[in-house]
């Protein structure tokens, strides 16, 4: 666990003040192993998306440390907190991936030329056509289909070789099919060594990561190794029951 | 973050639109106020009469202010040059041949009024020219040559008699000849014998200007110098274009009007063009919150994404910069034309546009778009890459401190600039107020959100009666931001409309009614020449029923010693006969006599007196219009409530230093009817009308001033009107998806089309309302500067205004509501989060 390249330790968060108050986050404490490809689960106003966006450094924690890529987040200012992510993060969202006005080429180098880098041509462009997406380059987002729109962001995730890359609901706008091929990619990128943390309610989409951490009211309740998508779903099940 | 941000402008190049129109006419209207400075700096005539001479010498530059260091201000009236000057310039190395030349107004009786007036002039100068005699010969005295041009239309022979009246006074000549012209002269000239131009002429002891025609082998310019170097400083040497000053009247006068003209319309543009691009920016950050969201998810520092944003504005500003070039090589010409097509400036004036208004202009429209969006762009900087997750919240209305202390500041300063403007003279007081309504626009324009909130929160309990009111409101307030990136450019027409010409007009009316009250008359005499024959008055005394007659000379001039201060904006002089002058002058006498005013005497305002320390017998010198100096003694103080105060002297000290060297009216005070007894003895050429004559006249000379006011204001309220127009459009193309959602829950399209005109309607009545609220910040300490305390001005002027402002929001709605709402909303909302 100390080679883990994204620790939260009791974290909290709250939003809201007085009576309407909701802790999202209720004294969380994991470490992400370095390689591996975890599902963050829960139902509805569990935390789990909060859990993410704390643990990216896209949201500050009430109280309590995050450390990513092992840096400290408390006390950094956003620009700082916006380098250290452009090196060492990449995210996958639901949708709204994309910046419309860029071509499949252009978002895919975005990160690297915000850092004042020159792309490496020809890996992005093996990665672009380990996605299948060689002939698409030129296109911009909305001349893509979803699932097309959904890889062009893995292989943004790819291409930075980031040490970690945040999935938001990465299947949920995606048909059966294409949702697969995505999860077979984020797959891929655990193997080749990056530490993949997928935020879902998907018990399928949860199968393919190596661990299932569920969350409810803010708390981790329990974590299941190699997770099969029924036994997924019985235990989402009992949570939902639980929660409230 | 070049690439990125021209690959985002690509993307969206409508919301570019308003920035670019902007920028490219206000880069237009930038280069005509450079074009209007430069003409100002340069005044260049091309001389037509005087083009024979490389070289013209001319009466004194202007009055060399005794408290500034180099600033010099034109004579009002035509300065002479002294005769000694010509055997200087004659002895002068290089002269090869020194013309003194005369001019003086003559009309050929039996011209219809209104005919031009023609100018006599003596012979010698006809080789300026040169005109050359085609039919006859040189005139002697008692005989006169004409111009071919002036000669064919009145069919005028050599040797036959031609009746001529000059300073007044009807007298015979003989055609002598009819002259050929080098060169095309816009003025009619007549050529007399020396001795007869001499006598002609009101100022006998003075010519006019001298042509200087260097010898062979001299350059021009040394041969100036060297002129300029022995009579400086009680002559000027001109050349070039400069030359016209000499030959025409008024050039030199156009200097201050002109660049008056240009700084305060260059100011206006600044402020328009800023909250233009400014609100465009706000509007565009606001459309594009998200993606601004994922760009900085994708790893761009808020430093980077405000770039990018400012990089967008830049790329835009700069083609509208570069569109803005010819189109300011022609507005430049068409503002010029059209000011001295009005009378504003004299027609002979050349319109100057060197490279430096469009290097000025190119840069301001860079400039400040360019600080402008470095200011706007702070709100791309502040998007959270969390955003990029969520749908996007909206923003509240409230502002940041900087924006806050800013809008703070241009609130203080446009108080300031009202309270300032009410203890100011009435005729330095619109060049103070003015700048207050573009104050008060910048800071309604950056408390914008929050005027919206809690305004249209105040119009609620109105609104709830109208369907669809109700839900207009909360749009507005919920989008306030959005809202007030609309109600800037409108509000900043509005208030460039009211403030401007409500300003001018109470001013005008004020002056004229201060002017009109000075002065009472029953009868009053004129002609069309500006010029009454100067023993009219003495005859007009033998008119039964006539208690009392007095000429008046009008001229403008300074307080020397002490020195009164008023520099570039010199008294008003008003000359009268010293015997009548207790009847036509209407201004209460505090102490003295109006009776001792003759010979060098001079009867001041109190409050003048005061501030100048010169009581009752105490000796002043004058400095009058053509630059002369008299010294005087105080024999009155007036006390008059206008504020517009005159400095009156005896007419007959006054008119010879007048450009006409004449009285330009005869009033006269009587009892019964006047009217015809004063027609008969006064003759053909005049007009007798009554005292609303003065008041018409003065008018006149006002309204041309007014005119420039107008055209500012006009051309102020086109620009912001493109602009409102523009942000008016994009604000409602940008809600497609939210208008989607409304029909989607069951609104029909007209019910969406009903909300979005009473939105429009609210805006354009918070608009008309801040508008008119920041325009009383100029208008009102105008008012109370010129003694008027209430504004006045005609009332359709406001009409205009608020039916210009719904005449923008209506339409646009309309059509930018039925684009918007094109798509079936399904499609629309299918399209994704992306617009």
């Amino acid at each position: 666990m100390t080679n883990s390249p994204v620790r939260l330790e009791a974290v909290r968060k709250t939003y809201g003040r007085g009576d309407s108050a909701v802790t999202a986050l209720d004294g969380v404490t994991f470490g992400f192993p370095a390689g591996s490809f975890t599902a963050v689960m829960g139902p509805s106003g569990s935390g789990k998306s909060t859990l993410l966006h704390c643990a990216a450094g896209l949201d500050q924690p009430d109280s309590g440390t995050v450390t990513l890529a092992g840096t400290p987040l408390t006390g950094l200012g956003e620009t700082e907190l916006t380098v250290l992510r452009r090196d060492r993060v990449a995210f996958v969202f639901q949708s709204f991936n994309l910046m419309p006005a860029l071509t499949v080429w252009e978002n895919v180098t975005l990160p690297t030329i915000l850092a004042g880098r020159a792309p490496d041509d020809a890996w992005v462009a093996r990665v672009l056509d380990r996605v299948g997406l060689t002939d698409r380059t030129k296109h911009r987002p909305g001349e893509l289909s979803g699932g097309q729109q959904q890889r062009v962001a893995v292989a943004r995730a790819l291409a930075v070789r980031p040490a970690v890359t945040f999935a938001d609901e990465p299947t949920g706008a995606l048909d059966t099919q294409t949702a697969l091929e995505v999860l077979a990619l984020l797959r891929e990128l655990a193997e080749a060594g990056q530490t993949v943390v997928m935020v879902t309610h998907d018990p399928v989409a949860a199968s393919h990561a190596d661990s299932a951490l569920f969350l409810v009211d803010g708390r981790i309740v329990s974590e299941v190794d190699r997770p099969r998508a029924d036994a997924v779903a019985a235990e989402l099940a009992g949570l939902t029951g639980r929660a409230r | 973050m070049t690439r990125l941000a021209l690959a985002s402008l690509r993307f969206r190049a409508a919301a570019s639109v308003a920035t670019f129109v902007a920028v490219l006419v206000g880069c237009a209207l930038l280069i005509a106020c450079g074009g209007l400075m430069e003409s100002a700096i340069r005044l260049g005539a091309v001389p037509q009469r005087l083009a024979g001479a490389p070289v013209v010498v001319a009466g004194s530059e202007g009055f060399k202010l005794p408290d500034e260091e180099s600033e010099t201000v034109a004579y009002p009236e035509r300065a002479g040059v002294d005769p000694s000057v010509l055997p200087k310039v004659a002895a002068t190395s290089g002269v090869a041949k020194a013309v003194p030349d005369i001019t003086f107004a003559a009309t050929i009786a039996g011209d219809e009024p209104g005919t031009d007036v023609l100018f006599g002039h003596n012979w010698a100068s006809a080789a300026l020219t040169p005109f050359t005699v085609r039919e006859g010969a040189e005139p002697r005295p008692g005989q006169v040559s004409l111009d071919e041009a002036s000669a064919d239309r009145r069919g005028a022979e050599v040797g036959a008699p031609i009746d001529l009246v000059v300073g007044g006074r009807a007298e015979t000549f003989t055609v002598a000849g009819i002259l050929h012209g080098e060169r095309a002269i816009d003025a009619p000239a007549l050529f007399f014998a020396e001795d007869d131009a001499r006598r002609l002429s009101p100022r006998s002891d003075k010519v006019d200007a001298i042509g200087v025609v260097p010898a062979d082998g001299v350059d021009v310019d040394d041969l100036a110098e060297r002129l300029g170097a022995q009579l400086s400083p009680g002559a000027s040497v001109l050349t070039g274009d400069d030359r016209g000053a000499a030959e025409y009247t008024g050039i030199g006068a156009s200097r201050l009007p002109l660049i008056l003209l240009a700084a305060v319309f260059g100011g206006m543009v600044l402020v328009v063009m800023a909250l233009v691009v400014s609100a465009t920016i706000s509007l565009s950050v606001r459309q594009r919150q998200q993606e601004l969201a994922l760009l900085r998810a994708s790893g761009a520092t808020p430093a980077q994404a405000h770039r990018m944003v400012v990089a967008e504005t830049m790329a835009v500003a700069l083609l509208g910069a570069v569109c803005g070039l010819p189109a300011g090589a022609l507005a430049g010409g068409q503002i010029f034309d059209a000011s001295t097509a009005q009378g504003v400036f004299p027609t002979q004036l050349v319109f100057h546009q060197g490279l430096v208004p469009f290097a000025g202009g190119f840069l301001l429209a860079l400039g400040i778009p360019w600080l402008t969006a470095h200011f706007a762009a702070r709100a791309a900087a502040r998007a959270r890459p969390i955003q990029a997750l969520s749908e996007a919240a909206i923003p509240t209305a409230n502002l940041g401190p900087v924006r806050r202390t800013l809008g703070k500041a241009f609130a203080a300063a446009t108080v300031a600039l009202a309270v300032a403007t009410m203890f100011l003279d009435p005729e330095t007081a619109s060049a103070v107020g003015g700048p207050a309504v573009l104050t008060g626009s910048i800071a309604a324009g950056l408390f914008g959100p929050e005027l919206v909130h809690v305004l249209a929160g105040m119009a609620v309990p109105v609104l709830r009666r109208f369907s669809g009111g109700a839900i207009a409101v909360i749009n507005i307030r919920a989008r306030a931001r959005q809202f007030a990136a609309v109600l800037t450019p409108l509000t900043l027409a509005t208030a460039i409309a009211l403030g401007n010409i409500y300003a001018q007009t109470t001013q005008s009316e004020a002056a004229t009614a201060a002017r009109a009250d000075e002065l009472s008359a029953d009868v009053v005499v004129s002609s069309g020449d500006r010029v009454v024959s100067p023993d009219l008055a003495t005859r007009l005394r033998g008119v039964p029923g006539v208690t009392a007659v007095s000429s008046l000379v009008v001229s403008k001039g300074w307080v020397e010693e002490p020195y009164d201060g008023n520099g570039s904006d010199p008294s008003t002089l008003l000359g009268v006969d010293a015997q009548t002058a207790d009847p036509v002058l209407n201004t209460p006498v505090a102490e003295g006599s109006l009776r001792d005013l003759g010979g060098a005497s001079v009867a001041l305002p109190r409050s003048e007196a005061e501030d100048l320390g010169a009581g009752l017998g105490a000796k002043v010198t004058l400095r009058l219009g053509d630059g002369a100096r008299v010294e005087v003694a105080v024999v009155a103080l007036l006390d008059g409530s206008s504020n517009y105060p005159s400095v009156v002297v005896p007419a007959a000290l006054l008119a010879p230093h007048t450009s006409t060297g004449l009285a330009s009216e005869i009033l006269v005070r009587g009892t019964g009817d006047l009217a015809s007894g004063v027609r008969q003895v006064a003759g053909p050429g005049t007009t007798v009308g009554d005292g609303g004559v003065l008041a018409a006249e003065f008018a006149t000379g006002v309204d041309v001033q007014a005119w420039i006011s107008y055209l500012l204001a006009v051309l102020a309220i086109a620009y912001a009107a493109i602009a409102a127009v523009n942000t008016l459009g994009v604000a409602v193309l940008s809600r497609r998806r939210e208008l989607a959602l409304q029909r989607l829950a069951g609104a029909t399209r007209r019910q969406v089309t009903r909300m979005l005109f009473v939105e429009g309607t609210v805006l354009g009545v918070l608009a008309l309302a801040l508008g008119t609220v920041i325009s009383l910040f100029t208008v009102l300490p105008i008012a109370i500067a010129t003694g008027s305390v209430l504004p006045s001005g005609p009332i359709w002027v406001f009409v205009v205004v608020v039916d210009a402002a719904f005449l923008i929001v209506w339409p646009v709605t309309a059509i930018t509501g039925r684009l918007a709402m094109k798509r079936k909303p399904v499609d629309e909302l299918s399209i994704g989060g992306g617009q």
